[in-house]
């Protein structure tokens, strides 16, 4: 005979440490109750007296020492962390040098009075050109030559238009004249003169193999 | 700098006294201190593992696992629970992705017929040396759901109460009493079952 109200009900009462009146009168609930306290008192032999690998502590060091030997050191960090900021500070130095104008050539028009650069060019403004040390700069107007600043590398020549700086030269003229304006910047220093001609100075440039940069502004 | 801190009943169910293992940790020897700890819980680790996947390696792997895990922790423990409880608590962890891994004993236990009627009380009694009985045991617990197997090995093989298996599974204790009370039944026929297959050949 077997106790179903034991195990359905009586279990219950015993897991929940509750008295069960029922099992004082009946034998199979009785019988029953000793089964499980011989499962209960039988599972703790599950596993015991087994230790498993003798050496698993061993083996325990050894991930523990493989995982840190993988891990990026605290160094590596660091060194990480100051390339970063190394390379933010130089990139917002390269910037700004961008932004305060080192570019060259640069060709930028500073209207008169209020000093902001613009695109826009009027009469009385003033072209400015900025160009490094081995540039030639021609400046026309309606394709015709009006300034000429040889390279400052080489040449020695100074002028009020054509100032030498510390990184090439700068070029500055008013643009008293409505009109178009073009200005060639060379890639090198030109061995001679311009003829005074936009289309045939640019020809001459070209069969002469010189790289250039030529701009337009429009003078109102 | 290890944040450590042991709660007021230090010493634990089993009698631990973790005292040592604090002062290790108090020094900022964590070495010290998880050589103390493999030896004092290294045995309950895997037999705990043992019980949960019925497997001697994935026993001794899932106790590789929980020390590494240990090592890794134990500087940010900080003592919010019992160290047993919180080395019982990871072991389960572990033994639950293991026998995820393993997913053999889900099969045995779907394709298990049902028991057609509840075996004689008295079979129990028939003498089996003690680690056959082990054996059978374990393979038993092997099929019984994971959550009701976690309840049965906290409550009865790793002799917590149900508070303190309350607080590795992170159930409440009544609900821990009703698995336990479903499955000792579920034990109990499985071990008759395998008792009478014995006996009979």
């Amino acid at each position: 005979m077997t106790c179903e109200r034991y195990w359905r009900e009586g279990i219950v009462l015993v897991e929940r440490g509750l008295p069960d009146p029922h099992r004082d009168g009946c034998a199979d609930c009785t019988r029953a109750h000793a089964s499980r306290q011989e499962l209960i008192e039988a599972l703790p032999l599950i596993g015991a007296g087994d230790t498993g690998d003798p050496y698993w502590q061993a083996k325990v060091w050894q991930r523990i020492d493989g995982e840190r030997a993988r891990a990026p050191r605290r160094w590596h960090w660091q060194l990480a962390g100051a390339l970063t900021v190394a390379c933010v500070v130089a990139l917002w130095i390269g910037l700004g040098r961008v932004r305060s104008g080192d570019v060259r050539p640069r060709i930028e028009i500073i209207p008169k009075g209020t000093p902001m650069r613009s695109d826009d060019a009027h009469v009385d403004d003033r072209l400015r050109v900025t160009v490094g040390e081995t540039s030639d700069v021609w400046i026309y107007r309606a394709g015709r030559l009006v300034l000429q600043c040889p390279a400052r590398q080489g040449s020695g020549q100074v002028s009020d238009q054509c100032a030498p700086d510390a990184h090439g030269m700068v070029v500055e003229m008013i643009l008293s004249v409505p009109g178009p304006y073009q200005v060639i910047v060379t890639a090198a220093p030109v061995a001679w003169r311009p003829g005074g001609v936009l289309d045939e100075d640019r020809a001459a440039l070209e069969t002469a193999g010189v790289h250039y940069e030529e701009d337009k502004r429009q003078v109102r | 700098m290890a944040m450590w801190k042991m709660p007021d009943d230090a010493v634990g169910q089993t009698g631990h006294d973790d005292g040592d293992i604090q002062a290790a940790l108090r020094a900022n020897d964590l070495r010290g201190a998880l050589t103390l700890m493999m030896n004092r819980y290294g045995d309950e680790v895997y037999r705990f593992a043992y019980a949960v996947t019925h497997s001697h390696h994935l026993a001794d792997e899932v106790r590789q696992q929980v020390f590494v895990e240990i090592y890794r922790d134990l500087a940010s423990f900080g003592g919010r629970a019992s160290l047993r409880a919180w080395v019982l608590g990871i072991t389960r962890h572990r033994c639950l992705d293991a026998t995820k891994k393993h997913r053999r004993w889900t099969n045995r236990f779907k394709n298990d017929p049902p028991p057609d009627e509840e075996p004689d009380d008295h079979e129990l009694e028939r003498a089996l040396d003690r680690s056959k009985l082990a054996r059978i045991l374990a393979a038993c617990l092997a099929k019984l759901a994971p959550a009701a197997r976690d309840a049965v090995v906290l409550r009865y093989h790793q002799d917590l109460s149900y508070d303190e298996a309350s607080a590795v599974a992170g159930d409440n204790a009544g609900t821990l009493q009703q698995r336990v009370a479903r499955a000792l039944p579920a034990l109990r026929r499985c071990l008759d079952a395998r008792l009478h297959a014995g006996a009979g050949r």
